[in-house]
């Protein structure tokens, strides 16, 4: 969007019954962080801090231990691509720590932080402006979507 | 997502930005989520009415930004069968997403489908 926020469209190649009984591949695809999710929205996230003196899921887990909550993040997981150009491109996920159960992952945000420029990842115009913001949702929106 | 080419960026249905997120979270542990966000975020939210809280997000690269995203939490509408299926069947969750869209666009309301709803928002 102009912004700079977008709606990230995930769709698996093929169902799990596609890949051969006990074989590496059908196990990656029945662990893959979202072959658990129903259709529809899956996540959602705000900016994350990768190079924060103190980590962030450190930050977080002590806001939310002094607010008497149970609830806690993961450490941040690193990530990154390599893109058609040959840029490699590296940010860091701050998860919350029970983010990978079939409900309630989109009950809390996670954090996304570029630890390469974000321009390389986000490319903006001078007129616009990043956003905090960005989400994860699953297939069948995607042909919804389209249709509109 | 780069934003170029601006085809990336300009949409048919006058998309322009996201406005909110929705959460909704039964009343049961509407207080627990609250304070969770809270903690997340940072800062207290407003409250708009009993059972309906709001953040107002911050976008950086803008000191003073004409508008914020908001980050809602709501309590599912007695009268709305989508939502109270929503949380019936995954408890505290996002279940609508707000998008700003140009008002010569003539989208009014929301639309639903069968995993989600997209809010309108005419600017």
């Amino acid at each position: 969007m102009p912004d700079g926020a977008y709606l990230e469209l995930i769709s698996f190649t093929h169902p799990e019954s596609h890949y051969p009984p006990s074989s590496p591949s059908r196990d990656a695809r029945r662990h893959q962080q979202w072959a658990n999710k129903e259709c529809g929205w899956v996540a959602y996230a705000f900016l994350g801090a990768p190079r924060a003196t103190q980590p962030l899921f450190a930050l977080l887990n002590e806001r939310l231990s002094g607010a008497g909550s149970n609830t806690r993040y993961a450490p941040e997981d690193a990530g990154g691509r390599t893109r058609s150009d040959g840029v490699e491109i590296q940010w860091e996920i701050t998860p919350p720590a029970r983010w990978a159960e079939k409900e309630g992952g989109t009950r809390l945000p996670f954090f996304c932080g570029d630890v390469t420029p974000r321009d390389l990842r986000v490319r903006m115009s001078s007129a616009s402006a990043t956003t905090t913001t960005f989400f994860g949702l699953r297939t069948r929106w995607l042909a919804w979507f389209s249709s509109r | 997502m780069p934003t170029r080419p601006t085809s990336n960026t300009e949409h048919p249905n006058g998309a322009l930005s996201i406005a909110h997120l929705r959460v909704l979270a039964p009343p049961s542990v509407f207080v627990g989520v609250a304070t969770e966000l809270a903690a997340i975020v940072g800062e207290p939210p407003i409250e708009v009415s009993e059972g309906e809280l709001v953040w107002l997000l911050d976008l950086p690269g803008q000191l003073t930004p004409k508008w914020h995203p908001q980050l809602l939490l709501c309590e599912p509408d007695v009268d709305d069968e989508d939502e109270l299926r929503f949380v019936q069947t995954h408890g505290a969750g996002l279940f609508e997403i707000g998008v700003r869209v140009d008002e010569r666009s003539g989208k009014r309301r929301w639309s639903d489908t069968p995993f989600g709803r997209v809010a309108w928002i005419p600017v």
